[in-house]
């Protein structure tokens, strides 16, 4: 649903960052999708293609890193996969799990060019 | 030239999530239940809303916050039966928690027992926005076939409650009640389920006294905490 509006939501939060950094290029931006993320990663690739020259550097780079959905068991405190949304843990007693990831848009990391000599490491 | 990575791990909508969140504490405090109303279109929920006011009139202060596209048809039907406000997006295809705040204010923010929102018609956007509810209940009708949990598990996930509607057309739908009800258990195990029909009343009154129940749980837990 909605990559387009997504996606100019993450830009807008990237180039924020660029300026707090006082980055002359945005090189790369991360990102984290899963299944239950709700966008399809083809769509997310072409929204950031047609609005990501207003970025810095104008030439950004999307890594779309996809992550299962994994989830633990709220009882034994096993970590496991749901496969095909599936959310019934079987092997255990308890059918209640806490989904830990897959279920969210994340943006990880912002790769930036400066022109100081100092990098600053922390956002 | 320094290249720098910087660390950011934050989920994109952290700040709408939070809106929702703080929206949910503060009706929280003053004892208003929020819940969410999500289907496709044509599902019953303003169906559902008019036999809930009616059951439950003069025993819970209520209020309806109602979402289309257009028109005011569905604050029309409810205006009589119970304060209503109703939010028009346009061509948005789900409510968001700025419009819901903005809504609420509309509705000269009363005191009330329970707060409903009628969501846009759809299975599938509205599953992504926290409109600050507490409860998010999913309708499922039995015209709409017994498959669809499966097909939408993000909705169905992510609800609490789910409401069979229209139960009294079942004599004449291929409509498995079983199959629905374990496809949609398949995904949350713990959802709540109830079946209803607005026409008859079949299966309204339990369901009140679930919504009941639930207001005075919120009330319970926020005098402890
Ligand atoms: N037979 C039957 N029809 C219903 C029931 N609930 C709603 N309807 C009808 O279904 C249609 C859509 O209902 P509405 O409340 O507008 O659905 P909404 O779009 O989800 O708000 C209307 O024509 C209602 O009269 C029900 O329990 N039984
Ligand atoms: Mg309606
Ligand atoms: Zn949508």
């Amino acid at each position: 649903m909605h990559e387009f509006s997504l996606v100019k939501s993450l830009l807008r939060q990237v180039n924020e960052i660029a300026e707090q950094h006082g980055a002359t290029c945005v090189e790369e931006v991360k990102i984290e999708i899963g299944p239950l993320t709700g966008v399809e990663k083809i769509l997310v690739q072409e929204a950031f293609e047609l609005l990501s020259p207003d970025l810095p550097g104008s030439d950004c780079r999307l890594t779309i890193i996809e992550v299962p959905l994994q989830a633990i068991c709220n009882s034994c405190g096993k970590s496991i996969v749901v496969q095909n949304f599936q959310f019934q843990w079987t092997a255990c007693v308890s059918p209640n799990i806490r989904i830990t990831s897959g279920d969210a848009f994340r943006l990880l990391d912002v790769t930036i060019d400066t022109e100081l000599t100092t990098g600053v490491t922390e956002p | 030239m320094t290249k720098t990575t910087i660390r950011v791990n934050r989920d994109i909508q952290a700040e709408k999530r939070e809106r929702a969140a703080a929206f949910r504490e503060k009706l929280s405090r003053q004892g208003t239940l929020v819940l969410n109303l999500v289907s496709s279109p044509g599902t019953g929920k303003t169906a559902l809303l008019e036999a809930i006011a009616k059951e439950l009139k003069g025993r819970l202060r209520m209020g309806v916050l109602v979402g289309d596209l257009a028109t005011d048809r569905d604050a029309q039907r409810l205006a009589p039966l119970i304060p209503v406000e109703q939010l028009t997006t346009g061509g948005a295809c789900h409510l968001e928690i700025s419009l819901v705040e903005q809504g609420w204010q509309k509705l000269g923010e009363p005191e009330l027992d329970i707060l409903f929102i009628e969501n846009i018609g759809n299975l599938v956007c509205p599953a992504s926005h926290d409109l600050g509810e507490h409860m998010r209940v999913s309708l499922l009708s039995t015209t709409e076939g017994d498959d669809k949990p499966g097909k939408y598990p993000k909705m169905f996930r992510t609800s609490d409650a789910l409401v069979l509607t229209k139960i009294d057309l079942l004599p004449y739908l291929p409509f498995r009640v079983e199959a629905a009800i374990e496809d949609a258990r398949l995904i949350q195990p713990d959802l709540d389920i109830f079946h209803t029909s607005a026409i008859t009343t079949e299966g309204i009154p339990d369901w009140c006294e679930y919504l009941e129940q639930q207001r005075q749980k919120l009330v319970a837990s926020v005098q402890t905490s």
